[in-house]
């Protein structure tokens, strides 16, 4: 009976990966920077439409449930079992219009679960910032101060406020202060309400804030990629900041998924650039998960072979998944 | 197709010729059941007098219909009623006419007029019409069955621009449609009552969504009138 069970078990897959990842014949410890937790409650009606749409028949019909199997802590966790992750790194957001709320209260309870493996990055609200930026800025201040906050996340296209406005430049200035890296959406987005114009999306609108903040760490998540017509979009602009801002990182989530990429050839470009460019040193992996079950593990697959067809070695290839990362937030790189 | 397989095999391998009673009673075994309510069911179609429903439960899918046979080549008009998820509700009512009407082939068409109705997120509603083509092959208390359906309905899209200006109401229509396949088994325990089990294959909103997950679903069938 125990071996019917223990085979019906493998056929299924049960249980979790081994941690990390091959490449190239080596096992490297894994860390994605780019995990979204979420309460179905707490986004808009038009995204929860939008997002219902992306599950297939009949999943579709009851995404709530759908969604809390994947967005919470522990649905998280279990995605990056079945990754092989190790570590991830879960985002507040504060853009009521678009994606949703995930309170940086929520974000750091949801840290308790796994402190080990799991960090966060706190943001803030902007859409009365005009009324409210110090205490909004206080309030972000408090939450970089918790227990595994390590970093800002912000959205300029989804929280609808222009890369090149110097109100907003507290931000950075908080960032530097603190010497917690700022992690930026760049690029279009496919989510109902965003500000597609290039003053919210095109990296090169951050320059001004870049150079005013050389003590600030400016991670350009997405690569500046163009979900809308699924063109590599502002890639080279990301590269020409990264080229002459040392304070400048890139993040090459989503853009190679299935759906946004389904060749794969858009992702494949982007890491043969920037290795081209020589800014190995400045990919941080992350993937945008969990999304669905099994986005986690397939965009790292998918990651994998883009590094392979260009040829990373497996030095460049463990800098890219856990050792940058490592270094620019200041935590030691996971043991397998 | 099988009965050719048969045929040549019996032809190429002359075989005793069997007695009489024993052909009888082999042939009177094979199609003892072939007016059992649970075939017309899954074959379509019912004879004059004769009526069959169905309850059936699983995942996505359940539901239930009813039929009544009201003419000959077994014309029957009944009511269909599906729901997926206790999201999506489909109440239809069904004219089924057989084509084929053999006591071992039963080939039927089905069209259902009905109102689809989808809460949640995907809230949607609108005319719904589904042709559907049902094959069965009974054989003893058993029946083999495979549906092919395709599912089309209306969707209205109101929307309401408000502006300084003035108000402008917009009307549009959209197509949604649904190609969808049902392989099963069904087993009648009585003339009157029978199981059927089945694999749902649909494909929601095609081509432009990704293939639905398949489905599986156990009815109840059961009828009376003269059988």
């Amino acid at each position: 009976m125990r071996s019917v069970l223990l085979l019906i078990c493998l056929a299924i897959g049960c249980g979790e990966a081994e941690p990390g990842v091959v490449v190239r014949g080596a096992r490297m410890p894994v860390i994605d920077m780019h995990l979204h937790p979420g309460d179905w409650d707490h986004i808009p009606p038009e995204t929860k439409e939008f997002l219902s749409s992306r599950f297939p028949f009949p999943i579709d019909l009851r995404p709530d449930k759908a969604a809390a199997s994947v967005l919470s802590a522990e649905g998280i966790l279990g995605e990056m079992d079945r990754a092989g992750v190790t570590v991830g790194v879960l985002f507040a957001i504060y853009a009521p219009r678009t994606v949703g709320i995930t309170s940086n209260e929520d974000v750091i309870a949801d840290l308790a679960r796994d402190p080990k493996r799991l960090y966060g990055l706190a943001s803030l609200r902007v859409d009365r910032w005009n009324e409210d930026r110090e205490q909004e800025l206080a309030n972000l201040r408090e939450a970089l101060a918790a227990p595994g906050i390590i970093g800002i996340k912000l959205a300029h296209a989804h929280q609808q406020f222009r890369m090149d406005t110097p109100d907003y430049f507290g931000i950075y200035a908080l960032a530097a202060e603190l010497g917690k890296p700022i992690y930026l959406h760049t690029g279009t987005s496919p989510f109902p309400g965003t500000q597609q114009a290039p003053a919210y999306t095109d990296p090169r609108y951050l320059e001004a804030a870049i150079v005013a903040y050389p003590g600030a760490t400016f991670i350009l998540g997405h690569l500046g990629y163009d979900f809308k017509t699924k063109q590599p979009g502002a890639l080279e602009g990301c590269i020409d900041l990264a080229t002459r801002y040392p304070n400048v990182y890139l993040e090459p989530s989503a853009l190679g998924s299935k759906g946004s990429d389904p060749s794969g050839d858009n992702l494949r470009l982007a890491m043969a650039r920037l290795r081209e460019a020589g800014l190995v040193d400045r990919i941080i992996y992350g993937s945008d998960g969990p999304q669905s079950p099994g986005f986690v593990e397939e965009y790292l697959e998918r990651t994998v072979a883009a590094m392979e067809a260009a040829d990373y070695s497996v030095d460049e290839a463990r800098a890219v998944l856990a050792g940058n990362f490592a270094r620019v937030f200041a935590v030691p790189v996971p043991e397998l | 197709m099988l009965a050719l397989v048969f045929l040549s095999l019996s032809l190429g391998t002359p075989a005793p010729e069997p007695t009489e009673p024993a052909v009888d009673t082999r042939a009177a075994r094979r199609t003892r059941f072939a007016e059992a309510a649970v075939f017309d069911i899954v074959g379509g179609g019912s004879r004059p007098r004769t009526w069959a429903g169905r309850v059936y439960g699983g995942y996505p899918w359940l539901g239930a219909r009813g039929q009544v046979g009201v003419g000959p080549s077994g014309l029957a008009v009944g009511v269909d009623f599906e729901a997926a998820r206790l999201r999506r509700f489909r109440p239809a009512l069904l004219l089924s006419l057989r084509w084929v009407d053999r006591p071992r082939v039963r080939l039927s068409g089905d069209v259902l007029l009905g109102w689809l109705v989808q809460t949640g997120e995907l809230h949607k509603r609108g005319p719904n019409v589904e042709l559907q083509v049902r094959l069965a092959l009974p054989t003893g208390r058993a029946a083999p069955y495979v549906m092919l359906g395709t599912s089309h309905t209306l969707l209205t899209d109101r929307t309401t621009v408000i502006t300084a200006a003035g108000d402008t109401r917009d009307l549009t229509f959209r197509h949604e449609w649904m190609p969808r396949a049902t392989i099963g088994v069904a087993i009648a325990i009585t003339r009157q009552i029978g199981i059927e089990l089945g694999i749902d294959l649909a494909w929601y909103d095609a081509p432009g969504r990704t293939p639905s997950i398949p489905g599986i679903h156990l009815g109840l069938a059961f009828g009376g009138g003269p059988r």
